[in-house]
Formats: structure tokens, C-alpha cells, sequence
């Protein structure tokens, strides 16, 4: 299998600080990849240096084969319009109503006509279970796990080949959060998205990732459930024998 | 019918005996979707009423925009035979279709709308005068009762504000001084000398800055710098519920935010406001000394001659006014923010218009004021 996303053996740092030593990672095609690690630790920095929103001070980040950073600018927008991001707070844009934030991404980027951007927008809406009087609101009127719906609508607009999730079940009530995950795997199985969680909820690492990336100490370390249960990193060993994690394995069997 | 009519990238007739196929193919995604819907439309106007059978199996590419292109061709009952799995499963995740109808909007006559709308507006603005009064009780008693126990006056928050909102301030407020002091000079200099009247320019100058300009540029200065601030600033506590954790906690907000912004400002601008005059004072000077030749021991005796204690007074007095005018609106919007990020922004707007909205109206009335008490 190729990586459709390689870091290699990045390294950020701000001022004096150094979050990420000499990490490298793959997002294979067709994989859930988990990314986990302490608050604070730097999932959210990981994610947007994938993005291309913060150059590494060190190293690279190849998005399929070719260096996402040496990119010009109509290159990596190109490629950007393949991905489909979900931010940590949904980022829904709040002067828009729910149905033109998601029609937005389709209106700039395609040609088709407006009724059929409003019936594919709400056809996105129907898919991660919203109802369609949420289409008409305002994002400041939703609940957080509907802006968190809503959010995962837009990032499906384009209907991109890699999804890139930050914290999606984090807002949510056990159910929606159950959902969220059925949903997430639909997308994985029928349409055969590649995904990327960043995400605190032991279910969604247990029931829907194929791999798991955990950053301990500035570094990361990956491999499947089995393999991660198994590390002999004290770290690791600490995250994956916690109470909530074993809950959510004993679930699973 | 030519038979290669309809025919396209994406979309093929096909005829086998008596039977007919659409046969599909190329990449079915949200890119393309654009022609596709143009071909399904054109195809379908071409095929009439005709029964045909959809052929699937060759498409690339199809994506959930495909898909639901694809629903429109297919009859409603049953997938048709000819489609892989992974087109049946895709089909069968989404959603029904259903078109997506926007909600109507209930429909006023114009010239109801109208007379509503100027109603709701005299209403709210009712309203609204009604709570600032409220307010202002409020923010009142908080004072009155900090009396009794003086550390309830908050000294360190008081002289913060004073320092942000008036010692900071000094360097564009003592600017702005010098330049309206001195076009002030420069115009009543240029109109004077018609009638070699020139050293009454100094009188001009003297009393407008003194008894007006001075404070009220000063006053439109610190309600966009401070009064702004303070609803910004009241703004983001109240979304992130930091107004409300107070209250939990059995703190006071009025006590606690709002009072010290008031006291804090109310020191602040009558300091500016004489040293705006005093500054502008000195401005003037610059300018007669350039353009009316008036040297500075000139300038300075005819300034003496002219500015009175009630002058000065009279401009001075307005400050506190103001100032109060300015940190109560500033913060009234400020608490008045409600749930989301985006009202900071508006609110932050209106508190600044009507902080030099009132401010100037009662610059007119304290003009009224004097005039009829013969200041």
C-alpha cells in the first residue's frame, strides 16, 4: 500500500519549544488512522502541519510522493481540494446558515447549478443525520453536536478521498457519538475514504481505527490495537490499560 | 431518433433488440457533476416515456454527488440488475432523496412591514432607554454601598483602567490636539485677516478648544479606544460564561467589572481633557507664530487675557459626564452580548456609535444649558 500522506522525520518547534522531535508517520489509502496522546501533547499541531497550515522547522511532509511544503500555490489548493477537514469547533462559518456552509465548498469549486448544490448540501445533511429544519439555521443556534454534525457535512462536500477529523465524538453524547463512529465507518466502507481521527474517546479508537498513532514524549509511535496493547512503552502501557480504555475493549469483545 | 443522439462521456444509448440501455461510464464525482446533470436531463427529455434499463457496471468513479445523480435514473423500487456491489451499497447508504425545499418566509405586505418594523424599533428602543436607566441604578447602588466596606472599590482594577484607558491614551489624544488646535488657528486666521482682525484668532482658537473641541475630541477619542474596549472586553467574558461563574461564585459582576471601568474612566478623561487643552493651547501657538507672526510671549498674554476660569470650567465639567456616558454604554453592551462570538463584533460597533451619539447630544444640551444660564 502507498502512504497518501508521509511525514518524515518532522520536527516542530516554537521558540525554544520543541513539540515534535524527528516524528515520522504514514496515513496508508483506505485506513482509519488514530491519533492520540495527552492534551497538550500536539495532535492538533500534527494535524495541521498534514494540512499544510504550519511548516515543520525540520523535515518533511510528502503527500503522495511529492513535498506538500515545495508545493506553489495552485498546486497544493488543488490537492487541498481533495481533503476534507473537521476542526476542533466544528469552524462553521457563523454569518452563514447551515445549508450555504456546506453548499460553499461546491458553489466556489464546482459549476452545477444552484438547486443541485442545495439538493446535494441537503443530502449531505440527511447523511450525518441531521434534520432538514437545521438546514435554514444559523450555526450560533445549534447545539455542539450538531455544529459537529454539520461540521462533518462540509468536510464530505467535495466529497474528498482523505478525511481529517479533530476530535469529532469530543462534543458528544454517548449516542451521537455511537453514531458518529457508525458513520465514520460507512464513509470508510462504501466510499472508501481514507480518515484520520484525532480523538480522547476510547470507543472510536477500539471500534473504528485500523491504526493507532500515539504521541508519547514528542515522539510516535504506531501500529494496530493488538500491537499498541502490547507495547512495552510505560506511556503507552499507562494510556491503554486506564479504566475507560479497558471498558471500551471489553465491549468490543 | 439517431441513435447516437444523447450520447456523451457519460452517458450512452444503447439499443439491442427491443430493449433499451443507458449505459454509464467515466467518473461519477462532484467534478464532473456539472455535465452529468446536463446529459440526465438531456437524455431524459430525448427517451420520453420510453422504458430503459440502467447499465452501471462501467463507471470509474462514483462518489456520493454521482450517486445521487444516479438516483434520478433509476426507478424507485429496485436496483437494476446490472451494478456492482459497491454501487448497490453506496446507493443504499444515502439518504432518500428528497429535493430540498427552502423554508418559505412568511410574506408581510411592504407597507405592513414597514409600520411594524418602525414599531418594533421605537419599541425596543423604549426598551432599551428603560434598561440603561436600570443600569445606571444598579451600577449607583454598587457605589453607594461600596461605602461601607471601601475595598469593595477594587483600587487596583480602578487604576488599570485608568492607566489603559488614559495612559496609554495620551500620545494620539495630545496629536490630535495639536492638529485640531491648529486647524482651528489656521482657518480663523485665513478668514480674520479679510478683516485684519488677526489676533482675535487667537481668541477663536483659545475658546473653541477650551470650551468644546478639547473635550470632545477627547471623549471621541476614548469612547472608539475605551468604550469599544470595554464591550469587547465584557463581551468575551459573558460568551465564555465568565460573567455567569462569577455570579456562582457570589461575586458581584457590577461590582467587579463594571464599577471600576466607570470610576477608572471618569478619573481618566477630565486628566486628558486638560492636558488635551493644554497641548491644543500650545498648537495654536505653533500656528499664529507661522502664519500671523505672533511670537510666543505674545501668543501667551493674549491667551491669558482671553481664557477665564468659567471657560476652562465649563469644558472641564463635561469630562466626568462623558466619561460616565462612555464606560456605561461601553459596558452595558458589553454584559448584554448574547451566546455567540459574532454578536462581540456588532456589539462592539453599536457601543461606539452610541457612545458618540450621546455624547454629543449632550454637548448640545450642556450648550443649552450654559447659553440660557448666561456661562
Amino acid at each position: 500500500m502507498s502512504g497518501l500522506i508521509e511525514l518524515q522525520n518532522v520536527t516542530n518547534r516554537f521558540g525554544s519549544q520543541v513539540v515534535h522531535d524527528d516524528v515520522s508517520l504514514t496515513l496508508e489509502e483506505n485506513q482509519i488512522l488514530g491519533l492520540v496522546g495527552g492534551s497538550g501533547s500536539g495532535k492538533s499541531v500534527l494535524l495541521r502541519t498534514m494540512l499544510g497550515l504550519n511548516k515543520p522547522s525540520q523535515g518533511k511532509v510528502l503527500v503522495a510522493g511529492t513535498d506538500l511544503y515545495a508545493l506553489s500555490q495552485e498546486e497544493r489548493l488543488e490537492l487541498q481540494q481533495k481533503w476534507g477537514v473537521l476542526f476542533q469547533n466544528g469552524a462553521l462559518f457563523s454569518g452563514l446558515s447551515v445549508l450555504d456552509n456546506i453548499a460553499m465548498p461546491m458553489r466556489e469549486h464546482t459549476d452545477l447549478s444552484p438547486k443541485a448544490i442545495d439538493n446535494l448540501a441537503s443530502l449531505k445533511l440527511q447523511m450525518v443525520g441531521l434534520e432538514a429544519e437545521a438546514a435554514g439555521k444559523f450555526p450560533s443556534a445549534l447545539s455542539g453536536g450538531m455544529v459537529t454534525r454539520a461540521a462533518v457535512a462540509r468536510a464530505m462536500a467535495l466529497d474528498p478521498e482523505i478525511l481529517f477529523l479533530d476530535e469529532p465524538t469530543g462534543a458528544l453524547d454517548p449516542t451521537a457519538a455511537g453514531s458518529v463512529d457508525q458513520l465514520m465507518h460507512s464513509l470508510h466502507d462504501i466510499l472508501g475514504l481514507s480518515i484520520l481521527i484525532i480523538t480522547h474517546d476510547p470507543n472510536t479508537l477500539v471500534t473504528v481505527c485500523d491504526r493507532i498513532a500515539m504521541i508519547v514524549d514528542k515522539k510516535v509511535e504506531s501500529g494496530t490495537l493488538e500491537e499498541m496493547l502490547k507495547s512495552t512503552n510505560p506511556k503507552i502501557q499507562e494510556y491503554f490499560s486506564s479504566t475507560r480504555f479497558k471498558a471500551a475493549l471489553s465491549e468490543r469483545h | 431518433m439517431d441513435d447516437s443522439s444523447g450520447n456523451s462521456q457519460f452517458l450512452e444509448v444503447e439499443r439491442k433488440q427491443d430493449k433499451t440501455y443507458l449505459v454509464l461510464e467515466g467518473d461519477w464525482t462532484v467534478r464532473n457533476a456539472a455535465p452529468i446533470e446536463q446529459d440526465i436531463e438531456r437524455v431524459k427529455q430525448d427517451l420520453g416515456d420510453q422504458q430503459f434499463e440502467v447499465v452501471g457496471d462501467h463507471i470509474a468513479k462514483l462518489d456520493t454527488s454521482g450517486a445521487l445523480l444516479l438516483k434520478k435514473l433509476l426507478p424507485k423500487e429496485t436496483l437494476p440488475p446490472r451494478l456492482t456491489d459497491k454501487q448497490r451499497s453506496l446507493l443504499k447508504f444515502l439518504p432518500s432523496f428528497s429535493e430540498y425545499a427552502p423554508p418559505k418566509e412568511q410574506g408581510q405586505a411592504p407597507l405592513v412591514a414597514f409600520f411594524s418594523d418602525i414599531g418594533k424599533k421605537t419599541y425596543a428602543a423604549r426598551h432599551f432607554l428603560w434598561e440603561i436607566f436600570v443600569f445606571i441604578g444598579r451600577i449607583s447602588v454598587c457605589f453607594a454601598g461600596n461605602f461601607l466596606r471601601p475595598r469593595a472599590f477594587r483600587l487596583p482594577s480602578v487604576v488599570r483602567h485608568i492607566d489603559e484607558a488614559g495612559f496609554r491614551a495620551l500620545p494620539i489624544i495630545g496629536l490630535l490636539a495639536v492638529l485640531i488646535s491648529m486647524v482651528i488657528t489656521y482657518q480663523g486666521a485665513t478668514q480674520l485677516k479679510k478683516f485684519g482682525a488677526d489676533i482675535y484668532t487667537i481668541d477663536l482658537t483659545v475658546i473653541s478648544l477650551l470650551r468644546e473641541m478639547g473635550v470632545l475630541v477627547t471623549a471621541i477619542m476614548v469612547a472608539g479606544r475605551s468604550g469599544s474596549a470595554f464591550a469587547a472586553e465584557l463581551g468575551v467574558m459573558k460568551v465564555r460564561e465568565e460573567v455567569n461563574a462569577l455570579r456562582t461564585m457570589g461575586l458581584d459582576p457590577i461590582e467587579l467589572l463594571v464599577l471600576p471601568r466607570v470610576i477608572g474612566l471618569v478619573i481618566a478623561l477630565p486628566l486628558l481633557t486638560f492636558l488635551a487643552d493644554l497641548i491644543g493651547l500650545a498648537g495654536g501657538s505653533i500656528m499664529s507664530l507661522s502664519l500671523l507672526h505672533i511670537s510666543f510671549h505674545q501668543y501667551l498674554l493674549r491667551v491669558q487675557d482671553v481664557a477665564t476660569p468659567t471657560m476652562f470650567f465649563v469644558g472641564m465639567i463635561k469630562a466626568p459626564v462623558f466619561a460616565f456616558v462612555i464606560a456605561v454604554i461601553g459596558c452595558y453592551q458589553g454584559l448584554n452580548v448574547s451566546g455567540s462570538a459574532e454578536d462581540i463584533g456588532k456589539t462592539t460597533t453599536l457601543s461606539v456609535v452610541q457612545a458618540i451619539f450621546v455624547v454629543i447630544m449632550s454637548d448640545a444640551l450642556f450648550s443649552v444649558v450654559f447659553s440660557k444660564a448666561g456661562i
